[in-house]
């Protein structure tokens, strides 16, 4: 049963950064940095070697009785996460005598849906992954599956760590359920994922550009040239439904600020900033200028960003977790989209599957202490070793990059990363909003793009899926 | 029953047992054979559709408690256009998965009845095919030629017929007609391998008897091979239908319902909403009246079959 999305598109959060991460072996092209592991399920003994690196200071209260901390993650496919997750794993081990881990793998899709049954049961995990949003945290939380973080968070300063706004949109619930990116903490992150313009810089020199765009204005400019010198602008993909949803947000960013979409996400107000529609009619403009790759709706989001590794197209719009590796890696960069002005930076940038600890879970200090233990300065080494972004801004960022010898896409990942973190401001994925946010824009968004229904009847869609959620969970 | 009392008077002699029987009639022990499988059936597939009717008449997660809201979730399957398309699209379908192969398969059947072709059975095996191959590996096959840059567009392109090429998937128009093509694929070797043995076993003497009446190919077509491929109509008609009104794997795997909504088709609401955005009694109520709607079109073909005779 493991790993065995059968990965497209649509439904659910599909495309967030796991199941694209799954897609990405997939694809031609694009191999990160091939492990072997895989296997679903690895026990390591407590014997296990010491670990190779460090980091991980000796504790003398170790267990008298042997202990097994039972980890799920929902990376199922990630091989490079995932053996990150294993040299981390072997770390706590040996730092903590007498604890065995049992690291348990699903598919993203598998762990997101079985997660709400399995957690209600009594035979549970003492650490879990869980998925963002008022669909899937907000109601594990709703339901009291998963525990309260936050002595270990103040204790081990968390928001120091990772800085408050990143903390809050990842994991922050009021106890209810009903209020997301404030109140409790009820999962944290120890891996980054962000979404971003992919830009090859050759073609972009060719068009008579040396940098990345620093505002919308300046990358409608260069899309408009690509269209001119039939090069396809932008490399996009719709069957997964992400593409669109990201644009959308870049967009409504860009023509707003950044806490703006933050606070729709976060489902602050009822009625959606009039500045949606500006969006919408920009997406469906470019749709029909012919900025976009032929054939974009019949199209996965994975199979345009192997084009665009093989050099095709200006641009691509795509999360950090799918960088590829190249011949000519000084050939491609990753920025954050472009919005107003080149003074704003922000980003759709938030941890991946955050680490939460379930109510009935048998180890609870344990596992909180294992949470700490991977999301500390320290694993975020072994989180660079792995080309993984480390959530956590260690500070160091730029040097492990160049020792590990990390160039092109890759290394701008983690730079960028940090550049977000510290310069700029993350915002959530915007389908966290409703349950139903996903396939709703999803679905709106291809028509719209398709010229079958106008920008108008895209933000009625929107407004009325988010409208009757938000009223509903305030009301409750 | 009378007929119990009247054949023991008829026969006039005592009986072993207080409960009278007639000649014929099940022993009531035949119950005690069939009670492991009815056990079986009824904790598996009865009990869990009870279940489910009971959820539909409620909102929630299905973890926390759920709010009873009556016939609500019924109201939004005929009045939301997207929930209500759905259905119109598993009908659309039907005739991809059931008429079209029909057809196909008539004209094949009786052609090959009428004409010895060598090898037919290999032919047979090979239509048949596709209907053995897991839906899933067929749905991921034909989502590569008829991808963009597809084996479909490349041919169309290289014979000149270029400007029909198109993202097929991805097509508000096309993409439902691509699925239902699919499902022709399939389901076209099924209706043959039926009605080729249907056709076999009507009597020479018949076809005989209408060409000394002077009844040409149509007249025998319809006098003859109709009529005695009756059975093999109904049975081809309640698999095709079904399979169009219940199809989820095609559709998941192709287009996921997309682009849009273009696509989508109940069951694979069903799916979505029970495990997509947890809304239970909403996928109970979908998968209800799908169930009814499916029950609804059996019993009509097989009263179309019984009337015919």
């Amino acid at each position: 049963m493991k790993n065995t999305t059968i990965g497209r598109r649509g439904s659910g959060s599909l495309l967030r950064p796991r199941s694209a991460a799954i897609l990405s072996l997939a694809a031609v092209g694009l191999v990160l940095a091939a492990c072997s592991s895989g296997g679903s399920s690895t026990e390591s003994s407590s014997g296990a070697p010491a670990p190779s690196s460090s980091g991980a200071a000796p504790t003398s209260e170790a267990p008298a009785e042997p202990v097994e901390l039972w980890v799920q993650s929902g990376n199922g496919g990630a091989d490079a996460l995932l053996a990150g997750y294993e040299e981390l794993n072997a770390a706590f081990e040996a730092a903590n005598p007498g604890v065995t881990i049992k690291f348990e793998v699903k598919s993203f899709t598998e762990l997101v849906d079985t997660l709400p049954l399995q957690l209600s049961g009594d035979d549970v995990p003492d650490v879990t992954q869980v998925n963002q949003g008022y669909g899937s945290l907000g109601q594990l939380v709703t339901s009291g599956l998963v525990a309260p973080l936050d002595d270990i968070a103040t204790a081990s300063d968390w928001a120091g760590r990772q800085g408050e706004a990143l903390i809050a949109l990842n994991g922050r619930f009021s106890p209810d359920g009903k209020d997301m990116g404030a109140g409790e903490l009820y999962g944290v992150s120890a891996t980054g994922a962000w979404v971003g313009l992919y830009i090859n810089k050759e073609i972009a020199k060719s068009l008579g550009y040396d940098a990345a765009p620093t505002s919308l204005e300046e990358m409608e400019a260069m899309l408009d040239k690509a269209k001119e010198a039939g090069v396809p602008g932008l490399m996009f993909g719709a069957t997964d439904g992400g593409e669109q949803i990201w644009l959308m947000a870049n967009l409504l960013m860009g023509y707003t600020s950044p806490q703006t979409v933050t606070d729709v996400i976060n489902g602050v107000n009822e009625q959606l900033p009039p500045e949606t529609l500006q969006a919408a009619e920009t997406m469906q403009k470019w749709a029909e200028a012919g900025y976009l790759t032929e054939g974009w709706a019949a199209l996965d989001s994975t199979e345009v960003l192997g084009m665009f590794a093989e050099g095709e197209g200006l641009f691509a719009l795509n999360g950090s977790w799918n960088v590829f590796q190249s011949d000519t890696p000084e050939n491609y960069g990753l920025v954050p989209f472009p919005l107003a002005s080149a003074s704003e930076i922000g980003a759709i940038a938030s941890g991946d599957l955050p680490w939460s600890v379930p109510t009935n879970a048998k180890n609870p200090d344990l596992a909180k202490k294992y949470i700490d233990f991977i999301t500390s300065p320290e694993a975020s080494e072994i989180w660079i070793k792995a080309g993984q972004v480390p959530a956590t801004i260690s500070g160091n960022e730029q040097a492990l990059v160049e020792a590990n010898g990390l160039v092109g896409v890759s290394a701008d990942a983690i730079v960028q990363w940090v550049n977000i973190m510290t310069n700029g401001t993350p915002i959530g994925f915007p389908d966290w909003a409703t349950p139903t946010w996903y396939d709703t824009i999803a679905q709106s968004s291809t028509a719209l793009m398709a010229g079958e229904i106008s920008p108008q009847e895209f933000v009625d869609a929107l407004q009325a899926d988010y409208g009757a959620f938000t009223a509903e969970r305030k009301a409750s | 029953m009378s007929l119990s009392s009247v054949s023991v008077t008829a026969g006039g002699r005592p009986t072993s047992s207080p409960r009278k029987r007639a000649p014929g009639e099940p022993r009531s022990i035949g119950y005690l054979y069939i009670l492991p499988a009815a056990l079986i059936y009824a904790a598996f597939v009865f009990a869990p559709f009870l279940h489910s009717i009971y959820l539909s008449f409620f909102e929630g997660n299905g973890i926390t408690r759920m709010e009873f809201v009556g016939l609500a979730n019924y109201v939004d399957i005929a009045t939301n256009p997207t929930l209500r398309s759905a259905f119109f699209h598993a009908f659309e379908l039907i005739v991809f998965y059931s008429l079209i192969p029909i057809a196909i398969g008539l004209l094949l059947a009786t052609a090959l009845h009428r004409s010895r072709i060598r090898g037919v059975a290999f032919y047979r095996t090979a239509l048949f095919l596709p209907y053995v191959i897991a839906p899933t590996a067929i749905a991921v096959i034909w989502r590569w030629i008829l991808a963009p840059r597809g084996p479909l567009n490349s041919f169309l392109e290289a014979v000149g017929l270029g400007f029909l090429a198109r993202p097929w998937l991805g097509d508000f128009t096309w993409a439902l007609p691509s699925v239902g093509m699919v499902g022709t694929w399939i389901m076209f070797g099924l209706v043959l391998a039926l009605l080729l043995a249907g056709v076999q076993k009507i009597p020479n003497d018949l076809y005989e008897a209408a060409r000394l009446d002077g009844a040409g190919p149509w007249m025998e077509f319809r006098a003859v091979t109709l009529p005695g491929l009756r059975y093999e109509l109904v049975v081809a008609l309640v698999l095709t239908m079904t399979a169009a009104l219940r199809n989820f794997d095609i559709i998941y795997v192709m287009t996921s319902g997309g682009p849009g909504n273009a696509t989508v088709v109940p069951s694979y609401l069903v799916y979505q909403q029970a495990f997509k955005v947890a809304q239970i009694g909403a996928a109970a109520a979908m998968g209800t009246v799908l169930v009814l709607v499916i029950i609804a079109v059996n019993l009509l073909v097989a009263r179309a079959g019984r009337g015919e005779r």
